[in-house]
C-alpha cells in the first residue's frame, strides 16, 4: 500500500516532478529508428515524459530531437519542412538545426540579427539497438550510454518491437517483475497436463506449484529477483528476474537461452511505452515466436488490435476451454495490458493488498522513491553515470533445494554479462 | 431556483456526499435478470459512481463486486466465471458473491493471507425479471421494497426495459412529477388529427394549465394535477402520482389492469438509467408482450452496440448525438415534437439538453412546478437528516409503506381527490386501479388509439 503522496510521487514524471527529473539522468527511447526511415524524411511527434517534441532525420542522416513548438508564435514544427540539414517551420519558415539553433528566419529584415538570440529548445539524440534515444536532462550531466547487452550484440541477433500501453509506466513495471502471474494469466487450461512432456524449465515446473517464493536482493542498478518453486523431489526451479533503474526490465528465460527485456517509458502520466527487446547472445536470434507481432495492431498505429475500446477482443468461450484468461495475446500484449490498464489510469495502491509475491514490487517502488529523494537533496543517481550496471541478463534455473541461485557460479555466469 | 451549494448537494451520487449516503441507504434495481446467466460473461455496472462487475454463479446466486481486484487493483470483468466463484484473471485469486476470498493459488498453501482478504461486495435480490442491489452501510440490509410490482406473481411482469440518459437522475425525475409537460412535449397539433398509419400523433387536452396539489406523506410526495374534464364541463379531471424515495416514481394511473414503477437510478453525477417496470394485475404476460417489451425502442433504431464503457448498455441509438432523431416535416404536420414516440424519449430531449447537471440558479419555477419543488426540498431534507443524526425516511424500513398506487378519475366539482382515492392509492385495499379509462376521451387515448405505442 501506499499513500495517495507516495503514489503520486512514485508515478508523475512531468517536467519538474521528483520522478521526472530523476528519469530525465537516463538516456531514453524516444522513438524506433525505423519511424525515420531516411533522409529529409517526415518529422514524427514523440512525447517522453510528459513533453511534446518532433523527431526529424536531416539531409545527412543525423537525428534531430526539439520540442514540438515553434519558438515564434507555437505553431507545431510537425507541419515543418524538413530540408537541407533543418526543420522548417511552415508558419514564417523559420528554420532550425538538430541542436536547436535558428539558422533561418525569411520574415525578418536581412539584416537583422534576431535568429541567432532565438533558440529552440534541443535535447541530444543518439542511435542505437533500433531506438532513438534522448536525453533530456541538464546539458553538464549528459552521461554515457547504458552498456546493456542488447546494445551491443549485432543486428541480426537482436529484434525490438514497441506497444502504447494505456496506464501509467510503474504499473506495468510492476507486471514485468511480478513473474508468478504467468503461470496463471497467461497459462493454458491444460497447461499442468502438458508439464510432464514439456521441453522447457518454464513449461516443466511453472505449473505444478504456483506459490513461488520471492527472493529479491538490491543491486547497483536494480534488484535481482529469484522466485523459487518445487521442481522436483530434490530440486527447485528458480525463475530469474531483474528491474533496472528507472524502467528496464528482463522477465526470465531458459538457462543459456535467449533474452527479452522490456523497456518502459512514461509518454504522460497516464500512458507509455512499452519497448519488447529481444536477443540472443550467442548466435543469430532465428525464432519465429514474436510476442507483439506488427500485424497485432491497429493499422497506422502502436495500438493493440485487442484495446480497452473492445474488451481486449475476450472470448468466454475460449475462457472456458482453452486458456485462463480467454484474451487473445498477440494482439498487442492483450492480456497483460488488460490487468494493468484496467486498474485505471494511475492505480489507486491505497486499495492494494499486496502478498508474498509482491515482494520484488514493493522493493522497485522503495529504490525509485528514494533514489527520487535522494536526488531532491542533491544525490546524482549512480546508476546513470556507471553503465556497467546495465551489464546484466535474467536467468531460469533448476538446482539443488539447498542452493540459493545467486551461489550457483554458472548461474552466476549466465545472469551477467562478461 | 437552488443555490449553487444545494445544488451540489442535490444532484452529488458520490460516497460521502450527503445524498450519495442518503442513496445508499436503499435498494436500488440497476440491470434485467436476464443479463446475466450463470458461470456466464460478467458485466460491468456503475452505481452511483461506483465501478462495479456483476456476475450470476454456477449456483445461480448474483454478485456484485467493485470492479478492482483488491490484490492490485485489475478489473475483474476479465475474470473466470466458474465453480461458483469469480477467479481474477491476472493471480487467479478467487471470489464468491459475498466477496469471501476462496482461492489464492499464487501464495504458499500454508499462508491464511486469503482469510483477510475480502472483495467489495453488495447483496444482491433477483426479483420479478430485475436486479436489485444494496450499496449501504448496514450489516442487515433494509426490508425489500415491498412495491406491488414486486409482488406480483413472476408471469404478470414484463421484462423490465432500461433507458440510460446523459444527465444527472434528478433532471429524470422531475421530468415524472411535472404533469402539464404532457400535452406540449407530448401533444399532438390539433384535436381533431389525422395521420399516417405508424405516426403517433400525441396527446391532446382542452386545459393546458392544471393546478397542481401537493401532499408530502411518510414514503414521499403525492400530488393531483386537476384540469377541466372536457370543453364546457363542470367535471374535474385527477392525474395523480406517487413519488416514493428516494427516485421512484409512478405516473397517474392508465389501465385498469396495470401496475407499474418506474426507478431513476444514478450511474453516476451525469448519467442515469430510467427503468420501467411494468406488470399485469389480473394475468399473465403474452409471449407476443413480452417480445414487443424486449425491443422497446425499434421504432427508434433500438440500442447502440456496448462498448467496455457500462454506459453504453441501454443506450439507445436515438440520442443527443442526432438530436433524438427530431423530424421537422412531423413537427410542422403532425406532432408537436418531432421526435419519436418511444419509450420516454422526448422527455429525454428536454432533461439532456438541460446540461449534464442542470444550473438551477437559471431556472424560473411556476406553480405547475410545485412538485418538483415539494420533492427537491423533502429530498434535501432527508439528506441532511441523516448526515445529522442518521435518521433515514421511515419507508426504508417500513415495507408497508411501499404499498402505494397512481390514480387518475374524474369528480364533481368541489369534491377531494384525497378522500376519494384514499383507498385506490393503497394496494392492498382490495379495490380496482382506479384509472380513467382509454377512450376517445382520455388524453392518453388518441395517443394510443391512433398510432403504435411500444409502452402499450
Amino acid at each position: 500500500m501506499l499513500t495517495k503522496e507516495e503514489n503520486e510521487f512514485l508515478c508523475r514524471t512531468d517536467k519538474g516532478t521528483p520522478m521526472g527529473e530523476f528519469c530525465r539522468r537516463f538516456w531514453t527511447p524516444v522513438l524506433l529508428s525505423e519511424e525515420l526511415p531516411e533522409p529529409d524524411c517526415p518529422p514524427v511527434q514523440t512525447k517522453i515524459y510528459g513533453e511534446e517534441m518532433v523527431a526529424f532525420r536531416t539531409t545527412s542522416g543525423k537525428v534531430g530531437l526539439v520540442r514540438e513548438y515553434c519558438p515564434h508564435r507555437r505553431a507545431s514544427l510537425f507541419y515543418g519542412r524538413n530540408e537541407e540539414e533543418g526543420l522548417r517551420c511552415a508558419y514564417h519558415g523559420w528554420k532550425f538545426d538538430i541542436e536547436g539553433n535558428c539558422v533561418d528566419m525569411m520574415s525578418e529584415p536581412a539584416d537583422s540579427n534576431f535568429a541567432s538570440k532565438v533558440k529552440l529548445l534541443a535535447y541530444p539524440a543518439v542511435e542505437a539497438g533500433g531506438f532513438v534515444w534522448g536525453y533530456m536532462g541538464p546539458p553538464e550531466l549528459k552521461p554515457p550510454m547504458p552498456e546493456l547487452e542488447y546494445l551491443q550484440v549485432p543486428e541480426n541477433q537482436r529484434r525490438v518491437n514497441k506497444v502504447l500501453y494505456e496506464s501509467n509506466f510503474v504499473q506495468v513495471i510492476e507486471g514485468e517483475i511480478d513473474t508468478v502471474h504467468a503461470s496463471i494469466l497467461h497459462s493454458r487450461l491444460d497447461a499442468l497436463e502438458k508439464s510432464a512432456t514439456a521441453t522447457t524449465l518454464a513449461g516443466r515446473y511453472s505449473y505444478r506449484d504456483r506459490a513461488a517464493r520471492f527472493h529479491v536482493e538490491d543491486t547497483e542498478g536494480g534488484i535481482l529477483i529469484g522466485a523459487k518453486r518445487n521442481a522436483e523431489e530434490d530440486s527447485s526451479y528458480w525463475r530469474i528476474s531483474r528491474w533496472l533503474f528507472p524502467w528496464v526490465t528482463m522477465i526470465p528465460r531458459e538457462p543459456h537461452g535467449s533474452c527479452r527485456s522490456g523497456l518502459i517509458v512514461p509518454i504522460d502520466d497516464e500512458t507509455c511505452w512499452f519497448y519488447l527487446c529481444r536477443w540472443n547472445p550467442y548466435g543469430p536470434l532465428d525464432e519465429e515466436w514474436n510476442e507483439a507481432p506488427r500485424d497485432g495492431m491497429v493499422p497506422g498505429t502502436w495500438l493493440g488490435k485487442a484495446n480497452s475500446t473492445n474488451h481486449y477482443l475476450i472470448d468466454r468461450q475460449a475462457q472456458k476451454t482453452e486458456t485462463f484468461s480467454g484474451i487473445p495475446n498477440a494482439m498487442g500484449r492483450a492480456q497483460d495490458a488488460a490487468m494493468t490498464d484496467s486498474m485505471g489510469k494511475i492505480v489507486d495502491r491505497r486499495d492494494e493488498h499486496l502478498g508474498t509475491t509482491d515482494t520484488a514490487i514493493i522493493r522497485m517502488r522503495r529504490r525509485l522513491i528514494v533514489a527520487a529523494r535522494e536526488l531532491e537533496d542533491g544525490i546524482e543517481p549512480y546508476a546513470a553515470s556507471h553503465p556497467e550496471v546495465f551489464k546484466v541478463r535474467s536467468g531460469g534455473a533448476l538446482l539443488p533445494r539447498e542452493v540459493y541461485f545467486k551461489d550457483d557460479p554458472v548461474v552466476w555466469d549466465d545472469i551477467t554479462v562478461q | 431556483m437552488l443555490t449553487k451549494e444545494d445544488n451540489e448537494l442535490l444532484t452529488s451520487v458520490g460516497a460521502g456526499t450527503p445524498m450519495g449516503e442518503l442513496l445508499r441507504q436503499f435498494w436500488h434495481p440497476f440491470m434485467p435478470s436476464r443479463d446475466v446467466e450463470a458461470d456466464g460473461p460478467m458485466k460491468r455496472v456503475r452505481l452511483l459512481g461506483e465501478d462495479l462487475v456483476c456476475f450470476r454463479d454456477s449456483n445461480g446466486d448474483v454478485g456484485l463486486l467493485a470492479e478492482n481486484c483488491p490484490h492490485r487493483g485489475a478489473s475483474l470483468f476479465f475474470g473466470r466465471n466458474e465453480h461458483s466463484g469469480l477467479a481474477c484473471n491476472y493471480h487467479g485469486w478467487k471470489f464468491d458473491v459475498t466477496g469471501a476470498c476462496l482461492e489464492m493459488p499464487n501464495e504458499p498453501a500454508e499462508s491464511n493471507f486469503k482469510d483477510k482478504v475480502k472483495a467489495i461486495a453488495y447483496p444482491v435480490r433477483d426479483v420479478n425479471h430485475m436486479l436489485w442491489a444494496y450499496l449501504g452501510p448496514r450489516e442487515t440490509p433494509p426490508v425489500f421494497p415491498a412495491f406491488e410490482i414486486n409482488t406480483l406473481p413472476e408471469e404478470n411482469v414484463f421484462p423490465p426495459h432500461i433507458m440510460v440518459e446523459e444527465c444527472n437522475w434528478v433532471q429524470g425525475l422531475e421530468g415524472d412529477l411535472d404533469s402539464s409537460h404532457v400535452f406540449f412535449i407530448h401533444g399532438r397539433l390539433r384535436e381533431e388529427q389525422e395521420g399516417p398509419k405508424g405516426v403517433m400523433l400525441g396527446a391532446w387536452a382542452h386545459d393546458l394549465a392544471p393546478t397542481l396539489e401537493v401532499v408530502p406523506q411518510p414514503y414521499g410526495v403525492v400530488y393531483s394535477a386537476k384540469r377541466q374534464w372536457m370543453k364546457d364541463s363542470d367535471k374535474v379531471y385527477h392525474r395523480i402520482t406517487q413519488y416514493i424515495y428516494p427516485y421512484f416514481s409512478m405516473i397517474a394511473a392508465g389501465t385498469p389492469n396495470g401496475v407499474s414503477a418506474r426507478a431513476w437510478v444514478p450511474i453516476d453525477d451525469e448519467y442515469h438509467m430510467l427503468i420501467s417496470m411494468r406488470g399485469k394485475l389480473d394475468a399473465p404476460v403474452t409471449e407476443e408482450e413480452r417480445a414487443r417489451a424486449l425491443d422497446p425502442f425499434v421504432l427508434s433504431g433500438g440500442y447502440v452496440e456496448e462498448t467496455p464503457d457500462p454506459r453504453t448498455r441501454y443506450h439507445t441509438a436515438a440520442n443527443k448525438t442526432n438530436d433524438f432523431l427530431l423530424d421537422y416535416e412531423i413537427q410542422k404536420s403532425l406532432n408537436k415534437s418531432g421526435i419519436p414516440f418511444a419509450g420516454n424519449l422526448q422527455d429525454r430531449a428536454m432533461t439532456e439538453t438541460m446540461g449534464p447537471i442542470y444550473d438551477r440558479r437559471k431556472e424560473h419555477l411556476g406553480t405547475s412546478d410545485r412538485m418538483i419543488i415539494m420533492v427537491r426540498k423533502q429530498l434535501m431534507a432527508a439528506a441532511r437528516q441523516y448526515m445529522e443524526d442518521g435518521t433515514v425516511p421511515a419507508v426504508v424500513d417500513d415495507e408497508r409503506m411501499y404499498r402505494v398506487r397512481s390514480a387518475s378519475i374524474i369528480l364533481p366539482p368541489g369534491e377531494d381527490w384525497k378522500a376519494h382515492t384514499e383507498k385506490a392509492r393503497d394496494s392492498d385495499a382490495g379495490v380496482p386501479i382506479a384509472a380513467v379509462p382509454l377512450g376517445g376521451s382520455d388524453e392518453y387515448a388518441p395517443a394510443i388509439g391512433k398510432g403504435v405505442n411500444p409502452y402499450a
